[in-house]
């Protein structure tokens, strides 16, 4: 169950529609309103943006981020490599690692050791979330070579508002596996300060379907954020204060060979904690915005793997803290002489340490320090212009890249654009290209991750790794025919990416009963598809069909690179019945895929079926309930074997998810 | 339409031409035969004079420090003692209560069904999971070897001592030492060889644990085990204490000054010509004595010739030259195929005997140049 509750003095104007696309400066459907703060969104860029509301995620009933970002074509949700329970976006098939993850506008390292985790975000806290696929603008890091993900946060300070929501969910067949839900928004001005507060927590219960093995299917976990805005202006500034909070505790139950004939069962325990704190400065001078931002990142992470939970003690603790700190200056003029200039610097280092506390006995305990203290610090500057050339925007620019371990390198890009009119259907066009650079993170290099009682692998770093380098091709075509009751809307976009060099991790020599995996620079990747998108509405139904095609291809074994499907889909039908009730079905296809580079094992093709109902109330409450994977498209219980599972199918079968929102202004 | 429409639009077309497909990869039908060829298969029964740390030189499992778990490896083992041939394979160190000393054994006779015994061999364990690991090492009565008899399957504990004298058992257990009754460690006549070992489990020498844990929890090596093997043709290797293939106490015995021809027991001895085998062994020896002394002595050896492996031929008496006792050392390098003394040097050696006399005591030894096997009792 659960209650939102939003109490506010007035209401706001309508934020954002649904999913949407724009490009460059035809933004035409997001329209944020009612705050003066400067925009930290993509926007902006004259690159190909497409984005996703608020208001979407209400209507699909998502609660995190993870859920959501799937719908833009060519994106797809992978369980985090080294954290069970966390989500990280593929992007026109690269990952976890080579997509950069904003948080307006900032970059952010990682909320954990593990990388970013999607599905820590909150809905209630994003008023809008904008993805740009492949390395074609010069303004955000060069690690964005799949694309970049900013995560816009609300903040709409016109009044005070208050708003509260709670769902929860249990599979169908049985009350197992319940998921409960809070969100928590709350906004006011204290004098002169404007006051953002938010809170949110999810829990899932431990989950088992098959009593007859010891291992268990799901994994048990509380995902906490909390943040807190204070907004003041000073003059022609905007300064802020912002920090974020995450927390994110993982319990899991499996089994491993406690002998050569039985398995034991051990519990595997992931607490991982983040503070992330900015302290900006945002406004006009002279002919253009000034943006300073300082931001601190900490996070910490422990880790007590291959607990036998037959003894007192834990048999592994490992520790693993990080600190970054980051200095993002940007300028960026309004046009002078045709042209628009933007130019920026970014300061940044990483401190990394990690121990490990082995216990074998009851009075036996060693500590070992994996990664001693290591600071890895880079500088990066960027410079892009943006002019028009007959009917066509033509952005050219570069990102300078210091690294102190890899040295220096320049990421040239650039990036055409052509809009024209024929009668009512507008068309877009586009064409980008561009390089990127990255070099290896620290948990690349160095960290070592024992999954042995999660998935029975370990995941080992590699101090050798060489820096990734991309060239990105996008050509893209955008087609809007609109009339009073009805629209149609076709996408379509064709894009090469080639990463030397692409870090990947790969199955290695065994030196225990578990699979040992490490990183390793892949020669030479491409991944090349299409994306295409429709969407069409007529009166009171709305129809959108993605579907991508995407090859990750090792070129020198001309081998598949693990856990990238050829094809996904999504189909969505919206049909609002009433003024007050709209009904929703939501299918996902995602394609089989090579799990393992000797392309001899696949993890199946699926399709899940959501079927949602939302239900306005009144004014300030709704309600909304679902039935997900109405078709119970899962993978097999979980099995007590020494083989490593890779099956992308979910483990949660058909359920029914119930929530309430109030939301008061 | 503009440019870039049909761009798009070219792209798209052989994009669409061009598209893969993720299938499963196709099973080779022949994958069966590829697997059997992946084991090791020591098929020259012929060793030379060199005892071994056998289960060293040929483990039966890895140990998987990770986990600090002993993974068998299903090596098959050749068994032969007193002319009867054993398979034997260890397939678990542990009961199910992740117990480890708990063995199984798999066992069969050359044409038997396999059969399965179960027994506790743990002795003292090790200091990680005995507390009282020093005391017990002095504990005679758990500090103990389990013994077990293939013919019968009876396993039974004793002291290293009652060990020594007794000719029932045929190997013996204590963690994960094994120990056979041979040697300088029983009276027996027990002898290993190493028939086969999966060779996938040892993928670029070391082990790969996730194979051998799979099967673990799978057939436990049955598969393995079934392989046939001519047991009789098995390089089964000399165990500690037994330096020499034709060893001593295997062809002669003393009886007061003399000694007298073991012409029951014979060897099968490889020469320099590949194409042809050899039957060997002592009928008499002759000795002449004098003022209780021996003055010379006389071998007189049997052989048996088989040509590219049809049926051995018809015994050939041969004597070595007489024998000089008061000479301190006497070396005489046999040509076997030609039944003549050679020069040591000679590639023609086949086998080297030497008789050290040194005061009233009298050593001598065969040696052989290209390799043996047996006693074979006949």
């Amino acid at each position: 169950m659960m209650i939102v509750s939003e109490i506010s003095a007035k209401s706001s104007s309508v934020v954002g529609g649904d999913l949407t696309s724009t490009l460059g400066q035809t933004t035409e459907v997001i329209e944020v309103t009612g705050d003066s703060t400067p925009k930290s969104g993509l926007i902006d860029a004259p690159v190909k943006v497409e984005t996703l509301s608020s208001e979407y995620f209400k209507q699909q009933q998502y609660q995190d981020l993870s859920q959501a970002i799937q719908d833009i074509p060519g994106v797809m949700i992978q369980e985090g490599s080294m954290s069970p329970a966390s989500s990280q976006a593929l992007i026109q098939g690269f990952g976890e690692n080579s997509v950069l993850v904003l948080i307006d506008g900032v970059p952010v390292a990682q909320n954990s050791s593990f990388g970013f985790d999607l599905s820590q975000m909150a809905t209630s806290n994003i008023e809008r979330v904008e993805v740009i696929k492949g390395a074609a603008s010069s303004l955000y890091g060069s690690q964005a070579m799949g694309g970049v993900i900013n995560i816009v946060t609300k903040r709409n300070f016109e009044g005070p508002r208050f708003q509260l929501e709670a769902s929860g969910a249990s599979l169908a067949e049985n009350d197992q596996a319940q998921r409960r839900n809070i969100q928590v928004l709350a906004q006011d001005r204290l004098g002169q300060v404007k006051v953002k507060a938010n809170f949110s927590q999810r829990q899932q219960d431990l989950f088992d379907r098959d009593s007859t093995s010891l291992n268990r299917d799901g994994a048990e976990f509380t995902k906490r954020q909390a943040n807190l805005r204070l907004e003041l202006l000073i003059g022609k500034f905007n300064a802020y204060i912002d920090g974020l909070h995450s927390s994110n505790d993982v319990k899991s139950e499996s089994s491993r060979p406690f002998s050569s004939n039985s398995f034991g069962l051990i519990q595997n325990r992931t607490e991982s904690e983040n503070i992330n704190l900015k302290v900006g400065l945002e406004g006009k001078v002279q002919n253009g915005d000034l943006r300073a931002i300082l931001n601190l990142e900490r996070s910490e992470d422990q880790l007590a793997l291959n607990d036998r939970l037959s003894t007192p003690f834990t048999e592994t603790l490992k520790n693993t803290e990080t600190l970054s700190r980051r200095l993002d200056l940007q300028y960026k003029t309004t046009k002078i002489s045709g042209h628009e200039l933007s130019a920026g610097l970014l300061l940044r280092d990483n401190t990394v340490e990690q121990r490990t506390l082995s216990q074998s006995s009851p009075d036996m305990t060693t500590e070992t320090q994996d990664v001693p203290k290591k600071t890895l610090s880079s500088y990066e500057f960027f410079a892009q212009d943006t002019f028009w050339w007959s009917s066509f925007e033509v952005s050219p620019g570069a990102r300078y890249q210091y690294d102190r371990d890899f040295g220096s390198y320049v990421a040239p890009k650039v990036n055409f654009a052509y809009f024209t009119d024929i009668g009512n259907t507008g068309l877009k066009s586009w064409f980008s290209v561009g390089t990127g650079y990255r070099a290896p993170s620290v948990k690349e290099r160095f960290f070592t991750l024992d999954h042995s009682s999660v998935a029975n692998y370990i995941v080992v770093g590699n101090e050798n790794l060489r820096p990734e380098e991309s060239l990105s091709f996008q050509l893209g075509q955008e087609v809007t025919w609109s009339m009073p009751e009805a629209s149609l809307n076709l996408y379509g976009n064709l894009f090469i990416n080639r990463i030397n060099g692409l870090i990947e991790i790969n199955q290695r020599e065994n030196t225990g009963s578990q699979t040992v995996f490490t990183y390793q620079n892949f020669n030479e990747v491409e991944s090349k598809g299409l994306e295409l998108g429709i969407k069409a509405k007529y009166r009171r139904l709305q129809a959108t069909l993605n579907a991508s095609y995407t090859e990750t291809i090792d070129q020198s074994t001309s081998r598949f690179i693990a856990n990238r499907p050829l094809y996904l889909g999504m189909f969505s039908l919206n049909f609002q019945v009433s003024q007050k009730v709209s009904l929703i079905s939501l299918s996902r296809y995602t394609g089989n895929s090579f799990v393992n580079s000797a392309n001899d094992q696949i993890s199946p093709a699926f399709m899940t079926t959501d079927l949602k109902l939302n239900f306005t109330i009144s004014d300030s409450i709704s309600s909304f309930i679902s039935l997900n994977n109405a078709f119970n498209a899962t993978q097999p219980p979980a099995q007590d074997t020494v083989e490593p599972v890779f099956d992308g199918r979910p483990m949660r079968g058909r359920e029914v998810f119930i929530g309430m929102r109030l939301a008061r202004f | 339409m503009n440019f870039f429409s049909i761009l798009l639009g070219s792209f798209s077309l052989l994009f669409f031409l061009s598209c893969k497909e993720i299938t499963a990869p196709q099973i080779d039908s022949d994958s069966n035969e590829v697997e059997i060829l992946s084991y090791l298969s020591p098929f020259s029964p012929y060793i030379k004079d060199q005892s071994v740390d056998f289960f060293l030189k040929n483990p039966w499992y890895s140990y998987d420090q990770a986990n600090h778990i002993i993974w068998p490896n299903f090596r098959v083992y050749g068994v032969r003692t007193n002319n009867q041939f054993y398979k034997v394979q260890f397939v678990d160190y542990y009961n199910n209560q992740s117990e480890s000393g708990n063995y199984t054994v798999r066992y069969s006779t050359a044409n038997g069904s396999p059969k399965i015994v179960n027994f506790s061999a743990k002795g003292c364990g090790n200091a990680f999971n005995n507390p009282d690991y020093e005391a017990c090492l002095l504990d005679q009565e758990v500090n103990v070897y389990t013994y077990l008899n293939l013919e019968t399957g009876d396993t039974w504990n004793m002291s290293d001592f009652e060990a020594e004298q007794n000719t029932t058992w045929h190997l013996a257990f204590k963690g994960t030492q094994v120990k056979l009754n041979s040697g300088n460690k029983g009276p027996g006549d027990v002898r290993l060889a190493d028939l086969y070992l999966y060779g996938g489990f040892y993928p670029n020498v070391s082990a790969s644990f996730q194979r051998l844990a799979r099967e673990s929890f799978t057939s436990k090596g049955l598969e393995f085990f079934n392989i046939s093997f001519p047991l009789a043709r098995a390089a089964y290797t000399l165990p500690s204490g037994i330096e020499r293939v034709i060893n001593e106490d295997s062809w002669y015995e003393r009886y007061g000054i003399f000694h007298r021809a073991k012409s029951t027991n014979t060897w099968f001895v490889q020469t320099d010509d590949k194409n042809r085998e050899w039957r060997f062994r002592i009928l008499d020896i002759q000795e002449i004595s004098h003022s209780n002394q021996v003055t010379d002595s006389k071998i007189i050896v049997g052989l048996m010739a088989s040509e590219s492996g049809l049926p051995f031929g018809p015994e050939i008496s041969w004597s070595l030259p007489l024998i000089d006792n008061s000479k301190r050392l006497i070396r005489l390098c046999l040509d076997i195929d030609n039944q003549s003394i050679v020069e040591c040097q000679n590639k023609n050696t086949d086998l080297i005997f030497s008789a050290l006399n040194i005061g009233r005591r009298r050593v001598w030894r065969f040696n052989v140049s290209h390799g043996a096997y047996g006693p074979i009792p006949i």
